[in-house]
């Protein structure tokens, strides 16, 4: 990370395994924390959290971007903090409830694939030499 | 006349071939650089969650996550092998074949129970022809492998080794050094062996290549004032799954960069060799042709001849 966090600011990176998501200083991140929402300001205590799916709010110089998250970590240490999440879809106020349930229609439809994976998977290992 | 014909059909069928190899060169020398970019993407969230993982065992002293324990006998290896769906790419699969079967043939004179699980058509098609008993095969994620496919292989292999199946798991895959140069390597996923004061297979962060710099690390203060919520131990449970899935999606990304580059290497002597042939043929086509019209003008010569002496 070559760009140092401003004073009072923090910088924050929202990683999935995929891509980068966001990367830059903001003022204030609002956060889906597994025991209910939580506001994360410059100078906030060390905290490692559980995210569940939902909507992250980040507000820098008085914007404000949207980012769904599903599931996921955040962790902050002094003035860098970090979303690891499985996937992370940047999206606009209109859209919230949207993304959120594309995100849990995602998780569903991919709790159904691993079973279907499962069975071909034991299927085609199955298969006998023709 | 008939020789060089059939030499001009050579040339053409050659030239044809090295339109495919060209081809197909460029398409993985495309590919590569989006491969490594993904690797690179990946092991940013690894360390992220390594970071994490590390200041948690720092902080709580005994730790007892039933994938940090080894099992009490070791009956049952699980080896995943990482193939290619697809050939022409040099001596990609038959390495890392090589390795893979070796390790089970290790794992058998050990005394020790084999389950297979196989990822792509190559490995699959080799291992069933020699007879091996495969459990689980995966395919078509050899070109493009999604942190999907590597979350649902790994909670397969986490449901086995908790339910007491397999003892330990093993991943053979193939390391991306650079697009010349790929290594087969063994990896063990489970159980996550503690190595000094890291809480993580030092391995596994070495062959993948994520090293957790004090710099980079952003746990620089004491670790009793990190608040965790809920609790570090249901933190930690959660980020140990995730560690899994990423370690398996890195093997498949090293996996896929590597048959890339093995791609183009083999593909780009491939295209070298038709380059020659082809220079040598059109020599052999010159020549032949110029025998033919050597031996036609004498003909006429001599048959000028044989009219004028009459």
């Amino acid at each position: 990370m070559e760009v140092k966090g401003k004073e009072n600011k923090i910088f924050l990176s929202i990683i999935t395994p995929e891509e980068k998501v966001f990367v830059g200083n903001v003022d204030f991140i609002s956060l889906p924390a597994k025991s209910g929402s939580m506001g994360v300001l410059p100078g906030h205590i060390p905290t490692v959290t559980r995210l569940k799916t939902g909507i992250l709010k980040i507000i820098n110089d008085g914007t404000t971007t949207y980012i769904g998250v599903c599931r996921g970590y955040f962790e902050i240490m002094g003035t860098k903090a970090y979303v690891l999440t499985e996937r992370a879809i940047i999206t606009d106020v209109e859209n919230l409830e949207k993304t959120v349930l594309e995100l849990k229609k995602k998780h569903d439809i991919t709790q159904e694939i691993t079973e279907d994976t499962k069975r071909v998977s034991q299927a085609v290992a199955g298969l006998k030499k023709l | 006349m008939e020789k060089s014909q059939e030499i001009r059909s050579r040339i053409k069928s050659t030239i044809g071939t090295r339109k495919i190899t060209k081809a197909m060169e460029m398409i993985a020398s495309s590919k590569i650089k989006k491969a490594q970019n993904r690797i690179f993407e990946a092991r940013a969230f690894m360390a992220g969650i390594v970071d994490v993982i590390t200041d948690i065992a720092g902080q709580t002293n005994s730790l007892s996550d039933p994938l940090l324990m080894p099992h009490k006998e070791e009956k049952t290896v699980l080896i995943l092998g990482v193939t290619a769906d697809r050939g022409l790419c040099g001596g990609y699969n038959s390495n890392i074949i090589r390795l893979i079967e070796k390790t089970v043939k290790n794992s058998i004179s050990a005394g020790k129970t084999v389950k297979l699980f196989i990822i792509g058509t190559r490995g699959r098609n080799y291992f069933r022809y020699m007879g091996y008993d495969i459990e689980m095969v995966y395919e078509n994620l050899s070109d493009y492998p999604r942190f999907l496919d590597a979350r649902e292989i790994s909670r397969e292999i986490i449901s086995r080794y908790i339910k007491g199946e397999v003892d330990r798991v093993i991943i053979c895959f193939t390391k991306f050094k650079n697009p010349a140069e790929q290594l087969p390597t063994m990896l063990q996923l489970l159980p996550i062996v503690k190595q000094g004061s890291m809480y993580l297979a030092d391995g596994v962060l070495e062959q993948l290549d994520i090293k957790v710099t004090p710099e980079e690390s952003i746990s620089q203060m004491p670790f009793a004032e990190i608040l965790y919520d809920p609790s570090p131990r249901e933190v930690l449970e959660s980020i140990i799954l995730e560690y899994i899935y990423t370690t398996v999606y890195g093997t498949l990304l090293e996996a896929t960069a590597s048959e890339t580059g093995a791609r183009m290497t083999a593909m780009k002597s491939a295209s070298k060799n038709a380059d020659d042939m082809i220079k040598e043929l059109v020599l052999i086509y010159h020549r032949a042709r110029q025998q033919q019209i050597t031996m036609e003008i004498s003909e006429i010569i001599s048959g000028t001849f044989a009219l004028i002496n009459e």
